[in-house]
């Protein structure tokens, strides 16, 4: 059931803009707890990847006394790609183009992560 | 030996290898033949490490000390007490070698120089066969033990370290560690 709930939140943000190409619910640990991911992505790795990006984040806004981690920010020449909490157990990772505007990436993956910190809740 | 830990790892560790208490009366019936030799054998260990060119700046300016170290170490493990302290001794060996900055590479060929070292050794040294048969067995073991300690030493300080410096939990290390050759 919530399985289900959250891989709709999912597929309802990948939905949501055509340069949005995937997404995924990650536990601090690095376990998918759900994705909707491209084919050819290895989500065993790109959850690891995720986890450990969002904790080094964490400890390097706490080092350079930044505050509270709000988001990271990976983007490369073909697009970005934004992790932000889902609470304080999970991190909501999505994959955008290059052409997204990066506001309404803010919006459509704090919305979905918000979605997706009630249902884990 | 009485094991003294509650750590499940030492323990198949332990009863694995098979080490028990006729390992420690063995220990103790050869400590007179072995004692007199441990020098010789850390002069030639440490002429060994001299001569390659990635042990050698480790050990250059300090030769002495080190050797007093190392011979210090393989006399107690002739000294009988094998429990927490033993164990705890081992673990404290791999956290100096983390400070100093000293790879886990010198504790492997220390441990396999002197594998390679004893059978020649006890064989000269100790008329009776079995005798010496029997304390190649135990320290071999012994010498197995400590490695594995040091070892898991090495491996908890390096991750310690890693883990507070990223902020991860261990079972996120340990996925980064395992999910694919790529990470």
């Amino acid at each position: 059931m919530r399985e289900d709930q959250i891989r709709t939140i999912l597929t309802d943000l990948n939905g949501g803009s055509a340069d949005i190409e995937a997404s995924a619910l990650i536990s601090t640990d690095g376990l998918i707890i759900s994705s909707a991911l491209a084919a050819g992505m290895d989500e065993d790795r790109i959850s690891a990847m995720v986890a450990a990006m969002l904790s080094l984040g964490e400890r390097t806004a706490a080092e350079l006394s930044r505050g509270n981690l709000e988001q990271v920010m990976i983007s490369g020449t073909q697009g970005h790609v934004l992790i932000i909490h889902a609470g304080n157990d999970a991190v909501l990772c999505t994959i955008a183009g290059k052409q997204i505007k990066l506001g309404l990436l803010f919006i459509d993956a704090s919305r979905a992560a918000k979605a997706a910190t009630a249902i884990l809740r | 030996m009485q094991l003294q830990s509650n750590d499940p790892n030492i323990q198949t560790f332990w009863h694995v290898c098979g080490l028990d208490k006729d390992d420690e009366s063995i220990l103790w019936t050869v400590r007179g033949y072995i004692l007199p030799l441990i020098p010789g054998l850390t002069d030639a260990f440490y002429e060994t490490l001299a001569t390659d060119p990635q042990t050698a700046p480790l050990i250059e300016g300090r030769v002495e000390q080190l050797k007093r170290t190392h011979v210090a170490w393989l006399e107690s493990l002739f000294n009988g007490g094998y429990g927490a302290d033993f164990i705890r001794r081992q673990q404290q060996i791999g956290e100096v070698h983390v400070r100093a900055k000293i790879p886990p590479t010198f504790v492997a060929a220390s441990m396999s120089f002197l594998r390679g070292a004893l059978p020649d050794v006890l064989a000269a040294n100790i008329a009776d066969k079995d005798d010496a048969k029997a304390a190649m067995g135990t320290l071999l073991r012994l010498f197995d033990l400590c490695q594995f300690l040091i070892d898991r030493s090495y491996d908890g300080t390096l991750s310690d370290g890693l883990m507070g410096n990223l902020g991860i939990s261990p079972a996120l290390l340990a996925r980064l560690q395992t999910v694919g050759k790529k990470i």
